[in-house]
């Protein structure tokens, strides 16, 4: 977690909700929401920036992580009420106590997580991956695009020499030449590929590989915090629509989220993705294709799973109900 | 063309808030079923959108089953046929994604369906270099259905969520239908409301400036009745036809006044003159008559026989006398000189002797005169003018019932002494016996008859003085019977002392 920027986030939140309050008069409701350092994160901060969440009586507050899988960790836990993460993360949890329970997609994206290689490996395409070392945080999407991109080039994972590196870790690892390739999402993978200087890396794009970030909760708090569960889905629903008619909004929260980031390249990585919310089949099928692939790779058990069941409709459907497209559930 | 000025109308006034109040409930309801009759229609053209949509994309679920369907057959047993039954299935399905295209979606519906069309195009693009792999000699890339197989399900999520969609379109479509004729209830609820508010608002102007005014009115017409006097009523500055009422009302007021004023002067002048003529003629009337009783008392004493005419000359004279004499109490009850001499009088005493002095005219007159006189009873009464009452009701009977018995009966009742004179003659009228006791009233126009039509009023006029009461009712033979109340014991007021007049 990076508390730097932490610190620079919450004196602007505190005081606005400080304000807000003294001008209310009425008590905020406190909502923590674990976020990743990923552009995944855009609609959450663009809401946080704009006061959404306070106009909704809100008082959030955002802890940023540098994984959606250790923000789902702290909410699984139970030290934060949401967070923001990938899917994989959430299938891996599914059959795990306590069941995460998804309340909305937040981004969809095919371009988002890559491989990306060193050139002087021989490695141009996802074939040349076999005997290759391939470093990636485990149990992130990273694995599960790693899995679909070898086997849609028809290697096995067996022929992968796969290694588990942490975020901080990847650009070091690949320019260290500790590992041949790395699987990596925005903006890490960049600065994995700027690492090894111009022409040193090869980026490999699956076309059908698609990443969902999505948020979510524990059972118990989308039991008990209904009301503010939807106040914060409200105030996202917002922010999507402010960034759906000046797509410039989120760039500039992502800009004062990264003033570390070049913006010419937060502009380029923020167009690999679409700021979607909703709870739909699509993201269903993407679920139970992870749900397989894992399955086969023996990293869930073989048993049915009722992934239907862990996604939790009910708040989204109560503010957005065209949002939901998925027959009512929990 | 009415007298009285009227610049304002109240029917005017009062019918416009109710022709508005109408025209405002009627429009309200015209609006209702207008604006309702309008969403039906726009809802019953989104639901046939809807139903389109969903018949579009379940032949399209269809097609594309039957697409996936010949994609592993062909993949099984590659030939042009199985390639051919793929591309005939898909090529379907592509005209039923056109015609779901070319329908009015709404916003999301679109967004929905431009990404089913784009997982569509991949699908078909990979499922394309599938066949071709498959049906060339070089064997299909390892991983290759793999991709079409994710691509298609990806498809059919999209498809699915599209289908999910348009249903709730439907469920959406039945709620605003449902708000908007809760809404539509909810306005006709309000309108009523400020209807019957409104009708009450005009109920109690009406009350205000017409009910009101009208009691008013009718109170103070009371008073003007009752007290005989010129009141104003109230309203007459309105210029309304309420105002036009109570000018009007003042003005047959004032008229009718002014009437009675006069009528009055010349009751007064009346009396006077009946007063003034009565005194006059009581002079040489008692002066004649003194003449021919004396002349009769000189023959009577010659041991003359008196001629016949003085004998008619002397009754004339009496009747005269008579009649002089009711004048005379007529101007003293009008002047309230009407005096009583109270003493202990037996009634039964004063009913002989009065029945005795009028035996020869009840005799003329063929009335049987019956006696039931009771003794005992007695009170302080004005012996002279209990005389005069029998005398009157007497001579009533012989004027009115000629020729039929008359009873005079004296009883008791309780503490009061009671008079009766019954004749059988054709008694009194119903419609007459509340005037009968009226001056001047008369049982009958005949003038042969005769009479001033005094005798019962002064008869009332006594009684009343005495602190009684009298009255007439039908007797059992339907002739007429007049009896009179007359308190034994003295009472503390409504009687006049003795030597007073009242």
């Amino acid at each position: 977690m990076h508390r730097g920027r932490f610190r620079t986030i919450a004196p602007s939140l505190a005081f606005a909700a400080a304000c807000s309050l003294a001008c209310s008069g009425h008590p905020r409701e406190r909502l923590s929401i674990g976020i990743v350092r990923q552009h995944a994160a855009a609609l959450v901060l663009l809401a946080a920036q704009e006061g959404f969440f306070q106009d909704e009586g809100l008082d959030v507050v955002l802890e940023e992580f540098d994984t959606g899988r250790d923000a789902f960790g702290a909410a699984m836990e139970g030290r934060l009420d949401l967070a923001t993460v990938y899917t994989t993360s959430v299938l891996l949890q599914a059959l795990r106590d306590p069941s995460p329970r998804i309340l909305t997609m937040l981004h969809q994206s095919g371009q988002n997580t890559v491989l990306v290689a060193r050139a002087d490996r021989g490695i141009r395409t996802a074939r040349d991956l076999r005997g290759k070392t391939i470093g990636f945080p485990r149990n992130t999407s990273a694995e599960f695009f790693l899995r679909t991109l070898a086997e849609f080039a028809g290697v096995g994972w067996d022929e992968l020499r796969v290694v588990d590196v942490s975020v901080q870790d990847v650009p070091e690892a690949l320019s260290a030449g500790r590992v041949d390739a790395v699987a990596i999402w925005t903006p890490v993978c960049d600065r994995a590929a700027r690492a090894l200087g111009p022409g040193g890396a090869v980026t490999l794009r699956s076309d059908l590989y698609t990443d969902i970030s999505v948020l979510v909760s524990r059972p118990e708090v989308v039991a008990s915090r209904r009301a503010a569960l939807e106040s914060a889905l409200r105030a996202l629903v917002r922010a999507k629509q402010l960034a759906s008619a000046d797509p410039e909004r989120p760039l500039a929260a992502l800009r004062r989220a990264f003033p570390e980031m070049d913006p010419a390249e937060l502009r380029a990585q923020l167009q690999r993705f679409q700021l979607r919310l909703g709870a739909s089949h699509l993201l269903l099928q993407n679920l139970r294709s992870e749900a397989e692939w894992f399955t086969r790779a023996g990293r869930l058990p073989a048993v049915s799973v009722d992934l239907r069941s862990i996604v939790a409709t009910g708040p989204l459907d109560a503010v957005e109900p065209e949002l939901v497209t998925l027959e009512a559930g929990p | 063309m009415t007298r009285f000025a009227q610049r304002r109308s109240l029917g005017r006034e009062l019918l416009l808030p109710m022709t508005g109040l109408a025209t405002v409930a009627a429009l309200a309801f015209a609006w209702v079923t207008i604006d309702w009759v309008l969403v039906a229609r726009r809802l019953a053209a989104e639901v046939r959108l809807v139903r389109a949509a969903n018949a579009l994309l379940y032949e399209l679920e269809q097609l594309s089953s039957d697409a996936q369907r010949a994609v592993l057959y062909h993949q099984a047993f590659p030939s042009p046929a199985s390639r051919a039954a793929v591309e005939g299935a898909e090529a379907q399905a592509s005209r039923a994604a056109d015609r779901v295209s070319a329908l009015a979606l709404p916003a999301r519906g679109q967004e929905l369906w431009r990404e089913f069309i784009a997982v569509r195009e991949q699908r078909l693009a990979l499922q394309r270099e599938f066949l071709d792999a498959a049906g060339s000699a070089i064997p299909p890339e390892r991983g290759a259905f793999a991709r079409w197989d994710l691509a298609s399900e990806r498809e059919t999520a999209l498809l699915a969520d599209f289908g999910v969609y348009d249903v709730k379109r439907l469920d959406r479509i039945v709620q605003r239908a449902e708000a908007r004729r809760a809404g539509a209830l909810a306005a006709l609820a309000a309108t009523l409301l400020a209807a019957a508010a409104a009708v009450l608002l005009v109920a109690m102007r009406i009350r205000r400036r017409v009910v009101r005014p009208l009691l008013a009115m009718s109170a103070t017409a009371e008073r003007i009745a009752l007290e005989k006097v010129a009141l104003p009523v109230e309203g007459a500055e309105r210029q309304d036809e309420i105002g036009l009422l109570a000018r009007a009302l003042n003005q047959m007021t004032a008229d009718l006044v002014l009437a009675s004023q006069r009528l009055g002067a010349a009751l007064a002048m009346r009396d006077e003159f009946l007063s003034i003529a009565s005194h006059e003629l009581k002079t040489p009337l008692t002066s004649l008559k003194l003449h021919l009783d004396g002349a009769a008392r000189r023959l009577e004493a010659s041991g003359s026989r008196a001629p016949g005419w003085m004998a008619a000359a002397q009754r004339q004279v009496r009747r005269l006398e008579a009649l002089i004499e009711q004048l005379l109490d007529m101007s003293r009850i009008r002047a309230g000189r009407l005096a009583l001499d109270l003493e202990q009088t037996d009634l039964a005493a004063v009913a002989r002797a009065a029945a005795g002095r009028l035996a020869p005219e009840l005799e003329r007159a063929g009335n049987a005169l019956r006696l039931e006189l009771a003794p005992g009873v007695s009170g302080r009464w004005d012996a002279g003018r209990l005389d005069q009452i029998v005398t009157n009701l007497l001579s009533n009977a012989v004027k009115y019932a000629p020729g039929t018995p008359v009873s005079l009966r004296v009883r008791a009742d309780g503490e009061r002494g009671v008079l009766e004179v019954e004749d059988g003659g054709s008694g009194v009228p119903a419609g007459l016996r509340a005037r009968v006791f009226d001056p001047f009233e008369r049982g009958s126009t005949a003038r042969a008859l005769g009479g001033l039509g005094l005798g019962l009023f002064i008869v009332r006029q006594i009684v009343d003085a005495h602190g009684g009461e009298v009255r007439v009712e039908e007797a059992p033979g339907g002739g007429a019977r007049f009896v009179v109340f007359l308190p034994m014991a003295e009472v503390a007021s409504g009687v006049a002392p003795s030597g007073v007049t009242v």
